[in-house]
């Protein structure tokens, strides 16, 4: 693992590069996508086990996180999901400068999967996306995210112990899979739970054809929700797996 | 490298918002990893370095950024402060020395002041801990009191008082909530008899499954009289201490001197640093609370003048 900061003065994202281990790279490398900070806390090793068991298998990963989360640059107050897009295009280039990379693939969590699509749909050099566990309907995850949090600060809410702005809210309330796939040209990919809270809504969509993509239903425990007292989630070991092959072949 | 991270403007800070942070790669056996934020014109090489610890397995920029942000607050004083993760946290792979996680996290800190000492010039380090991390920075200076001269520590395990069963039942009895309680009848003799904080047996029998904690959580310290003697060894060794207690830890800490009835015999209130932030919660996560923890802690970083250079340095 490689950690690093790239971006532009003043913008700097922080990084992890797990390089491909082997001599000539399979000329594939993976951006990750994260879900809003509180999600992403638990799924971050689930980030790092897979980002380390891709690079086994010759593709180069890039982990990182958004301005104003994590490491990188900013305070959390200024977080703005509506502008993420743009960090996962930085981190884009960046993999492809670093590393050498032509072919890049998306791999996004919850709201970070939705995210990529918007990526991918700006872009035309993203290989393809796979959209682990996405967030199906972002009015009913707004909703959910409120009726667990507490207000607080005036415009933040207290979501799982962090502080995230109303307008944020907002943003991830007027995103929907169905029509974020839309106008999407790579191949997608679809993992997802039998645990996901929105589990019975996907299942006849993706049975009917509606999300056209390739789909897979796993059995894991949700990664990025970890019991509330010991900030952990089991490892993933059947999405890992899926996603392993896909990218392995390819989408 | 040099990277520039904008800030927003301090009243308490030097002119310039603007600190550097850089990545280190370190460690003999295990890979750890870490981020040195410093102000590039006022970095004072011969002050304290403040050393973030981890909080239970949340990685090095802490909960909601709280790390990240009390590092570059800090750092625009001119201190230079350091935010890095145990082996097997975060950004730094699990352990590859065998040692047992409660030894690997001592180590782990003995690593990280040796690559400051080597890297950055710092001979003089504070300890900053939230929560397990609090506890893990106690035990670090204990082995470390030669040149650990700080340590804060953010809601440590800490023990109930007498009194802290007194100020619960005040803040029941005043709650509106518990009368309404009272007059719906909602507050049966049965309930009451099975309440612990009126005398009934625990809620053991409950069925709420228990939960195991990751190992991390438990290799801290956990016994009264444990903690008691360590508190007791740093400050004989001149480690100077900072205690903080939110509103959240409270139901185990609830005013705002308990922590000197917790360990009477030894004086705290003599020589500590007591902070107490009532309305807060456990990670600072609005910004009017962790401003105030930053800026508290800036005035207790204040007792400690720079040192003076040494003729070859």
């Amino acid at each position: 693992m490689l950690p690093l900061f790239f971006g532009t003065t003043g913008r700097e994202l922080y990084g992890v590069f797990h390089a491909a281990v082997s001599l000539g790279h399979a000329g594939r490398g993976v951006v990750f996508c994260n879900p809003l900070p509180h999600e992403a806390i638990t799924a971050h090793r689930a980030y790092r086990l897979l980002a380390d068991s891709l690079a086994r298998e010759r593709i180069h990963c890039l982990r990182f996180d958004y301005l104003a989360i994590g490491d990188s640059a900013g305070e959390s107050q200024d977080m703005n999901v509506a502008a993420h897009v743009e960090d996962i295009s930085a981190a884009i280039d960046e993999l492809k400068a670093f590393s050498g990379v032509r072919a890049v693939y998306l791999v996004g969590m919850r709201i970070g999967a939705l995210l990529a699509l918007q990526a991918a749909k700006s872009r035309d050099d993203v290989a393809g996306v796979i959209a682990w566990e996405p967030v199906l309907h972002g009015p009913a995850y707004r909703n959910e995210l409120i009726a667990e949090a507490s207000p607080s600060s005036p415009g933040y809410w207290d979501i799982g112990g962090l502080a995230i702005a109303e307008h944020n809210l907002d943003t991830v309330g007027a995103l929907e899979l169905p029509g974020v796939l839309q106008g999407v040209n790579c191949p997608v990919g679809l993992i997802v739970s039998r645990h996901h809270p929105e589990f019975d809504a996907i299942q006849p969509m993706i049975e009917r054809g509606e999300l056209r993509c390739r789909s897979e239903i796993v059995d894991d425990a949700l990664p990025w929700k970890a019991d509330s007292i010991i900030g952990a989630a089991p490892i993933p070991a059947h999405a890992t797996s899926v996603i392993k092959s896909w990218l392995t072949s390819s989408i | 490298m040099a990277y520039k991270f904008d800030m927003s403007p301090n009243p308490a800070s030097l002119d310039s918002p603007v600190v550097r942070e850089r990545i280190l790669n370190y460690g003999s056996n295990t890979p750890l990893t870490g981020v040195f934020t410093y102000h590039p014109q006022h970095y004072q090489r011969l002050a304290p370095c403040l050393v973030i610890l981890n909080a239970g397995v949340v990685r090095k920029s802490g909960p909601n950024n709280l790390n990240a942000f009390l590092a570059r607050q800090i750092a625009q004083r001119g201190l230079g402060v350091f935010r890095f993760d145990f082996a097997g946290v975060g950004d730094s792979p699990n352990r590859q020395d065998g040692l047992p996680l409660r030894d690997g996290v001592l180590r782990d800190v003995t690593e990280s002041l040796d690559e400051l000492e080597a890297v950055v010039g710092a001979r003089r380090f504070v300890l900053v801990g939230l929560c397990s991390g609090a506890d893990n920075g106690l035990r670090a200076a204990r082995i470390e009191a030669d040149r650990v001269i700080g340590l804060a520590m953010m809601d440590p395990t800490v023990f109930r008082t007498r009194k802290w069963l007194l100020v619960k039942l005040a803040k029941r009895l005043a709650a509106l909530d518990f009368w309404k309680s009272v007059l719906k009848l909602r507050h049966s003799r049965i309930r009451a008899l099975h309440d612990p904080l009126l005398g009934g047996p625990a809620s053991a029998k409950s069925g709420t499954p228990t939960v195991e904690k990751p190992e991390l959580y438990t290799v801290g310290l956990k016994e009264r009289d444990e903690i008691e003697v360590c508190l007791r060894e740093v400050r004989e060794r001149g480690v100077a201490l900072c205690f903080a207690f939110t509103g959240s830890w409270a139901e185990l800490y609830n005013y705002r001197t308990q922590l000197y009835d917790v360990y009477p015999a030894l004086g705290l209130e003599k020589d500590v640093e007591l902070l107490y932030y009532p309305a807060s919660s456990h990670t600072f996560a609005f910004h009017e609370h962790r401003r105030a923890l930053a800026s508290d802690l800036l005035r207790w970083l204040d007792r400690f003048p720079v040192a003076e250079a040494a003729p070859d340095s």
